[in-house]
């Protein structure tokens, strides 16, 4: 009974598997790999280990290496959104413009009441003479 | 410029160098084509390459070019001889003999095994073919490398001598 060992160096481009390379020795098939992975910029890279039994004449095959890299997402994630870096003072100008809005409104109605009162208070005291 | 004499931290093993130079010459996803060979840049193993010619020899490619080395390892030059014209128990005929499965798969193959020579010494090999091309896409030839080891009992750790 023998088992014939392969390895092939697959990498992903345009939406799908494609075989790189092929290998009879593990450890040489792994730092290929490796240093592929480390000098491409955008290819995703996987390891099959293909194995042929005599015997059974079947051949079965596993993943042994996946590169760490993934395909950018449309959208960032939103882990991966840049955080707000503007300083503190400025960041805070738009509550502080609503809040300033909010004040003026106020004191505009308490002067209106006070001239309101002011008026009433003449006219009654102009009825009372 | 032997393998001893290599700066620290370049790779020492021929199949990745081989491999590694062929890439960098390789366009996107076509192939390389034979005219895209430069010697000078792969000087330290150039000797241990050999160009197997598929154009119209597909059964039986044709030795286009022999490195010095493997001259050397084969004991007779086998430039002009095909696959099964060349000696049947030297490095060219037993170390490239993957050349198929690369046309089939189309794909650089690397490999090692071993063999008898003509003198009973077994040889542990290590060979890359890698596909060439004219059009960047049908394989006219193929660039290998292959170096080897003797298994010669009296160097192996000393203790048969």
């Amino acid at each position: 009974m023998t088992k014939n060992v392969a390895f092939e160096i697959e990498v992903y481009k345009a939406g799908s598997w494609k075989v790189d390379s092929i290998f009879d020795d593990r450890a040489l098939v792994l730092f290929e790999a490796k240093r592929l992975e480390s000098y491409s910029r955008q290819n995703n890279i996987r390891v099959i280990e293909e194995t042929y039994d005599d015997a059974t004449n079947q051949t079965s095959a596993r993943v042994i290496f996946r590169s760490a890299k993934v395909s950018p997402p449309a959208t960032p994630a939103p882990a991966e959104r840049k955080p707000d870096v503007r300083p503190n003072r400025e960041r805070q100008k738009p509550d502080a413009a609503k809040d300033s809005g909010i004040g003026q409104a106020i004191w505009f109605a308490l002067a209106v009441i006070a001239i309101i009162s002011a008026i009433i208070f003449l006219k009654s005291f102009a009825a009372q003479l | 410029m032997s393998e001893d004499d290599l700066p620290p931290g370049m790779e020492r093993r021929l199949s990745l160098r081989i491999l590694n130079y062929w890439r960098s010459i390789r366009q996107d996803d076509a192939f390389p084509a034979k005219g895209d060979l430069d010697p000078a840049a792969m000087s330290d193993i150039w000797g241990y390459c050999v160009i197997l010619k598929i154009e119209g020899n597909e059964a039986d490619p044709l030795v286009d070019f022999c490195g010095d080395e493997i001259k050397k390892l084969c004991g007779e030059d086998v430039t002009g001889k095909t696959i099964s014209t060349a000696p049947p128990k030297c490095l060219i005929t037993n170390g490239l003999n993957l050349y198929t499965r690369a046309l089939a798969k189309r794909v650089p193959i690397t490999y090692g095994d071993e063999f008898e020579n003509d003198k009973g010494v077994k040889v542990l090999f290590r060979s890359a073919i890698l596909p060439l091309s004219e059009d960047g896409t049908t394989i006219d030839h193929f660039l290998c490398a292959t170096n080897c080891r003797l298994d010669e009992p009296d160097t192996i750790d000393g203790d048969e001598a």
